[in-house]
């Protein structure tokens, strides 16, 4: 008779967590709703409607409806060189800085990643870039690489490593695009050497000490046993950078405002869209974009869903 | 062993090597902020003799200007948090302890929102804001940095819920506690780290931002510190880098202190996103 009551018991309990959960999927759509709604009136509204822009003929504050022009906006776009040299441009800062972030990142990291004292101050220390708000660094490479007064110059005269001082934001697109990057990575490593630290935290000793035994050196065991550990935080991090870089405004723009080639793809769409006023043209520029980052974002969703998959 | 003590010696000195060259730029500003005028514009520099002043400091704090940009930033950046972490916290409750159809193309969608090109987006979102009567007001920055945060948000949080099983909410659902009784007496206390991480996270974007902030500000009704600064700065002849350094300072303080105290919160929250995904 007991176990009677029990089984029924179970069996109520059961039931009523099943019209819990029902009860719960209306709820679950009413806490995600207002997000939902959030993210479509301004990513994913502005997205398609920006993609549209690009096949007609808007102008702002126009009363009449918008003609559809087809392509003719990406035939003039295309055809002059400054989308291409946008897209360099774009691709440069991409492979400079990623390039450049990873390398610094891996190493701070590993150089963190040992017993010494004061190695909480200089993590602290090395975090500190990342703190400094983004306009404020740019202000100060601009500063810091200025022609006359700048530290940059000042240091490697001193050193003698250059004798005339160097338009570092002035003089050539490479002195540039160099001095942008130089800011950009100062910027980007700490995040990559806080996500490498933390992750080269989780591996376990246990396998260097197999390693060493089987007589590995340190390189061997970098790439035997602690890259293969950290793979998955390596790769989120390096499509996390990528799409910053990629969508980068603030450092160019008050750098160099887009001059001597450095025009990316964001300042490209912005100066055709609210210095000429030419809102197609820029979408033309923001649909390069888009596809661009589109790749990266089918690589970053499958490595998720494989992330996801492996747990 | 030996070679180990080299190696090891080595790689302190690499180390402290790197930290100086990191700082050098934190330092200049430092420096520059404490001359005056035509300190500044002296070949050599004078990198640690020189007369030190408050000078630049004074003036900011006199033409109100500063403060009025600094007023807004804090608005805004305090409120994109609010707004963002709100939300943020129901959207992960959702996509976190609940199945449904299309859970997870949602949420992909959502974090694949991150990618989209901010300038395209911009285009669209000024027009409707000019339309909706919100551009130069607070509230239409806060609305705007949500495509930036909420998502962000949502995803830090969610890592920090999954980590707490169903069977402790369901338990507590069948002993009449409410759905939202069971968000803010479990979850969220469970989760303080994610939360804290998203919170200082929005903070920063508020704070940081600066593509959206000039546009969607004609005026100075509303404009935040980084935009505001640029443009009131840098239209003299010569750009005084005293007082452009010593604002900067001022507005490097408030984000810096959020990542010196909540450092390990931060680091945590961050790198459980990162590692896991």
């Amino acid at each position: 008779m007991g176990t009677f009551w029990v089984v029924i018991i179970t069996l109520e309990a059961k039931k009523n967590l099943l019209t819990l959960r029902r009860k719960g999927i209306i709820f679950a759509l009413l806490a995600i709703f207002p997000s939902f709604l959030i993210i479509s009136v301004i990513s994913f509204y502005p997205l398609i409607n920006g993609l549209i822009l690009s096949f007609t003929d808007y102008k702002l504050g126009q009363q009449t409806p918008a003609k559809w022009i087809g392509i003719s906006n990406y035939v003039s776009v295309f055809s002059s060189s400054i989308i291409w040299d946008s897209l360099g441009a774009t691709l440069y800062f991409a492979l400079m800085v990623v390039t450049g972030v990873i390398v610094i990142g891996m190493a701070l990291a590993l150089l963190l990643n040992r017993d010494f004292k004061g190695r909480a101050i200089a993590r602290t220390l090395l975090i500190v870039p990342w703190a400094v708000p983004f306009f404020v660094s740019a202000l100060l490479f601009r500063w810091l690489f200025d022609l006359q007064y700048g530290l940059v110059n000042y240091l490697l005269k001193s050193l003698f490593i250059i004798r005339a001082n160097i338009g570092w934001l002035s003089q050539s697109p490479f002195f540039a695009m160099l001095s942008i990057s130089i800011a950009f990575i100062w910027r980007l490593y700490p995040f990559n050497m806080v996500t490498f630290l933390a992750s080269l935290e989780t591996v376990d000793p246990v396998y260097y000490e197999v390693a060493s035994i089987d007589g590995a050196n340190r390189v061997q065991k970098f790439f035997h046993v602690t890259f293969p550990a950290i793979r998955n935080t390596f790769f989120t991090t390096v499509i996390l950078d990528i799409v910053w870089v990629f969508q980068e405004f603030t450092l160019v723009w008050i750098m160099t405002e887009g001059s001597l080639k450095t025009e990316v793809l964001s300042i490209f769409v912005y100066r055709n869209a609210f210095m000429s006023l030419t809102f197609p043209k820029a979408a033309v520029g923001g649909a390069l974009y888009c596809i661009l980052l589109l790749v990266f974002a089918v690589i970053y969703i499958r490595l998720l869903l494989r992330i996801e998959g492996e747990e | 062993m030996k070679e180990n003590k080299i190696l090891n010696n080595l790689a302190n000195l690499i180390l402290f090597l790197i930290v100086t060259i990191m700082m050098i730029p934190i330092c200049w500003m430092i420096i520059t902020s404490l001359k005056s005028p035509d300190q500044i514009f002296t070949y050599p520099p004078k990198l640690f003799i020189f007369k030190v002043t408050l000078s630049s400091f004074k003036e900011i704090f006199e033409t109100q200007k500063f403060l009025y940009f600094f007023r807004n930033s804090l608005i805004v950046a305090l409120l994109t948090t609010v707004v963002g972490v709100g939300f943020g916290i129901f959207g992960a409750y959702g996509f976190s302890k609940f199945n449904f159809k299309l859970k997870k193309t949602i949420f992909i969608l959502f974090l694949t929102s991150l990618m989209f090109p901010w300038a395209l987006n911009l285009m669209t979102i000024y027009i409707f804001f000019i339309r909706v009567g919100i551009v130069d007001t607070h509230f239409g920055l806060v609305f705007a940095y949500q495509c930036i945060v909420l998502p962000v948000d949502i995803w830090l949080i969610k890592n920090y819920f999954d980590t707490i099983h169903t069977n402790i909410t369901d338990s507590a659902l069948l002993d009449g506690c409410s759905r939202v009784g069971v968000l803010f007496r479990i979850l969220v206390p469970m989760s303080l780290p994610g939360i804290f991480s998203s919170a200082i996270f929005s903070f920063i974007t508020g704070w940081n931002e600066y593509l959206f902030a000039l546009t969607l500000t004609n005026t100075e009704f509303a404009r935040t510190l980084p935009p505001g600064l640029y443009t009131h700065y840098m239209t003299f002849v010569r750009i005084g880098w005293n007082g452009l350094m010593a604002a900067s300072l001022i507005a490097t303080i408030p984000t810096l202190l959020l990542f010196l105290l909540f450092q390990k919160y931060f680091i945590e929250g961050l790198s459980a996103g990162a590692i896991k995904g």
